[in-house]
């Protein structure tokens, strides 16, 4: 996937299915030419195929393995695939047509080869070169290596149970398999075709070299023990035909066969420890890396890459993981650039607001000044003469005027609110309500208004916005409570989830719970201009430092009888 | 005790100028008003230089009125000069401006300003600042006797 020179490495299993099917080749092309030199020795032999199975043999294992060759060998494989199909039902009709096909134990027990039998073999033979014909017909995928893996667990369960059944010679076994038995020599071949596939389905479905190279370790280990175990039943069995003629060539035989079998043990040991060391240096240490690499790249080092050890499924793996890590590196990088494009852009805009706002506060009032100073020079100038309307009318003129002047004030304010930083600190509410109250009392102090406020209370916030927040809503209690004859005001508190919820209660006009919505835009009034004075910023502003504070505001009122404004505002670390 | 030094209002603004000009009358404030209508104007009033060569800069104005939105050099930059000059260090400067931003506030004190008084839309409320500021500047403050360096 990563790079294309790890092709010829890949391949290793079928490589090594090849060679098998090359190795069923070899028994069969053995044993016909036996059968072509020495008739009679080939009929006595134990180890021998008889003709016809040889041949299907011969050409079923020249599919399997020109199937294993792939590129190019691909027409040749179908058609010794269906060749070999073919003699593998024609040798079943001969054997059906010719004696009897119920195997029988005793011929098991007695000798190992009883012909009859051989409808099993040329059966699973059959499979085999069906398996292939289906398979190399279409560009090799996960299906036909699911149809050529069924077939070789087929082939390779009732051969191998078959082998066994001769070797360890249990009744039990031997009456288990009866229905399937084979001779002893088809077993051998047709384990060795069955691995040839196996090997091929292995190669092209994982891919890979690890599982090649494991794969490799248990076919090697796997054919060793059958050569022993192969190789012990053999001589065993020649030993006791040579015995009562020969009695030192028997010994003899068998100390050779002891000896290679103890040879076969010796590298079979090897094969095993070289397994273990194979696997921990290619599977278990890359592994060690790439977890270290991750580690590394979980605890912010973005730059870590893992080290490419090898080019096989972990090397894929790593060199994998580089690209995901680069690729999150880069995001990560693209996102703090974004970020700070961002926050130049927002302090540029802030700037502006800032120059804006400093201008307004500058630029807007003077004339707003001039038009109410003139005004008020013509109206007192003792030299002008105007009728009552006229004094009137510039009476408006110069409300208006200061009524803008007001507006720009508070309209600055609410921009403040959002510009300044803030600044958290211990507040003590209560003080703060009380110092507001005291405010509005000296601007009129012919009110007598109760107002009851719940002393120790603190939040933890910015003490000029909260000031502000508190003199716009003990304001508004105080405005809209003047036309109600016992007016009292209840500033209460109380702790939930973490969070101060304060609330300022009035008794006076209220407002329309069905309109609460506007209540909180700016210039949005629910009074008429001759009812309550003020210009609608009041509630804005109070919402805005309830934003900057994380904060929340929530109303509820009835017309006629009061309003109730409760806000949250983090709780005060303790001192 | 002030009554023959004169009043330096810079401003730029003539609409300005003239309701300032008419609240000192109202006033009944009898100090010669001089008017600059920018930054180097003032400065030349002040240090006695260009229009004003001559003038003795140790002859402090009684009080300063120093708008802070000025062409040429602004309010800011005219209330540092003054402050850096050992002869004008010591003249009263109250800035009257439209500005109640903090910055400017800050800056000004910071600069040495003596009052900051932000001037009301409500022609009534400034003649009553403006009349507070004569009360005090020019009435109750003592100044130093002006201190002739060599």
């Amino acid at each position: 996937m990563f790079h294309d020179n790890d092709r010829s490495r890949r391949d290793l299993p079928r490589h090594f299915g090849v060679l098998l099917a090359a190795v069923a080749c070899a028994v069969a092309a053995i044993d016909l030419l036996r059968w072509a030199i020495d008739p009679v020795g080939a009929q006595e032999s134990t180890a021998s195929l008889r003709p016809f199975i040889a041949a299907t043999t011969l050409v079923c294992g020249g599919a399997v393995a020109l199937f294993g060759l792939r590129a190019g060998y691909a027409r040749l494989a179908l058609a010794l695939a269906g060749l070999g199909t073919s003699l593998a039902v024609i040798g079943i009709v001969i054997t059906v047509m010719t004696g009897d096909i119920a195997p029988k134990l005793v011929d098991l027990v007695s000798a190992g080869r009883p012909e009859h039998i051989d409808v099993n073999v040329s059966l699973l033979l059959a499979i085999a070169c069906l398996s292939v014909f289906i398979s190399a017909r279409r560009p090799f995928g996960p299906w036909s290596a699911h149809v050529v893996a069924a077939a070789a667990g087929l082939i390779l369960g009732i051969g191998t149970m078959n082998f066994l059944a001769y070797v360890v010679q249990s009744q039990f076994l031997l009456a288990a398999i009866l229905p399937l038995a084979v001779r002893l020599d088809s077993a051998v071949v047709l384990i060795l075709i069955a691995a040839a596939l196996f090997a091929h389905a292995i190669g092209d479905v994982t891919r890979g070299p690890i599982v090649g190279r494991v794969s490799a370790a248990v076919a090697v280990a796997a054919v060793l023990i059958l050569l022993e175990t192969y190789l012990a039943e053999a001589t065993g069995r020649l030993a006791i035909d040579l015995v009562a003629s020969d009695h030192a060539a028997a010994v003899a035989l068998l100390d050779a066969a002891q000896a290679a079998r103890i040879g076969l043990l010796v590298v079979l040991f090897a094969v095993m420890v070289g397994s273990v060391v194979i696997i921990t240096s290619t599977v278990a240490r890359p592994i060690k890396a790439l977890e270290g690499a991750l580690a590394a790249f979980m605890q912010q080092h973005r730059e870590f890459r893992a080290p490419v050890i090898q080019d096989d499924e972990i090397g894929e793996l790593s060199i994998g993981f580089n690209k995901l890590a680069a690729e999150n590196a880069a995001l990560q990088h693209g996102l703090e650039r974004r970020v700070e494009e961002r926050t130049v852009q927002l302090a540029a805009v802030n700037q502006e607001l800032e120059s804006f706002a400093y201008a307004v506060s500058h630029d807007l009032r003077a004339p707003l000044r001039a038009v109410e100073g003139f005004t008020r020079a013509i109206v007192s100038d003792p030299a002008t003469t105007l009728s009552e309307a006229s004094r009137r009318d510039f009476g408006r003129v110069q409300a208006a005027a200061t009524r803008m002047g007001q507006l720009i004030d508070d309209l600055l304010v609410l921009s403040r609110i959002t510009r300044q930083d803030l600044r958290r600190e211990r507040v003590d509410l209560s003080a703060i309500a009380h110092e507001v109250v005291a405010d509005l009392r000296t601007l009129e102090p012919a009110r007598a208004v109760e107002v009851r406020i719940q002393d120790g209370v603190f939040a933890n916030g910015d003490e000029r916005l909260i000031r502000v927040l508190l003199t716009n809503l003990l304001g508004n209690a105080w405005k809209f409570t003047r036309r109600t004859p016992d007016a009292s005001i209840d500033v209460d508190s109380d702790i939930r989830e973490g969070q101060l919820s304060y609330s300022v209660r009035d008794n006076g006009a209220g407002f329309d719970q069905a309109r609460v919505d506007k209540l909180f835009v700016p210039f949005q009034r629910l009074h008429s201009m001759r009812e309550f004075e003020g210009n609608g910023i009041g509630l804005a502003t109070v919402q805005r430092v309830l934003q900057r504070h994380g904060g929340r505001i929530a109303a509820t009122g009835t017309v006629g009888h009061g309003a109730m404004f409760t806000f949250t505002l983090p709780v005060a670390r303790p001192q | 005790m002030n009554s023959k030094k004169c009043i330096l209002l810079v401003e730029d603004n003539p609409d300005d100028e003239e309701l300032t000009v008419r609240a000192l009358d109202r006033n009944l404030i009898a100090n010669e008003v001089v008017v600059a209508h920018d930054g180097e104007e003032a400065l030349d009033f002040v240090f006695g230089r260009g229009a004003w060569a001559g003038r003795d800069p140790a002859d402090l104005p009684a009080l300063i009125l120093l708008d802070l939105n000025l062409p040429k050099l602004d309010g800011l930059g005219v209330l540092r000069q003054i402050r850096a000059d050992e002869r004008t260090r010591r003249a009263p400067v109250v800035i009257l401006t439209s500005s109640r931003e903090q910055q400017d506030l800050v800056r000004g004190y910071d600069l040495g300003a003596n009052s900051y008084v932000r001037k009301p839309i409500e022609f009534d409320e400034f003649v009553e600042a403006v009349r507070q500021l004569g009360v005090y500047w020019l009435v109750l403050n003592e100044m130093p006797v002006a201190v002739v360096t060599a």
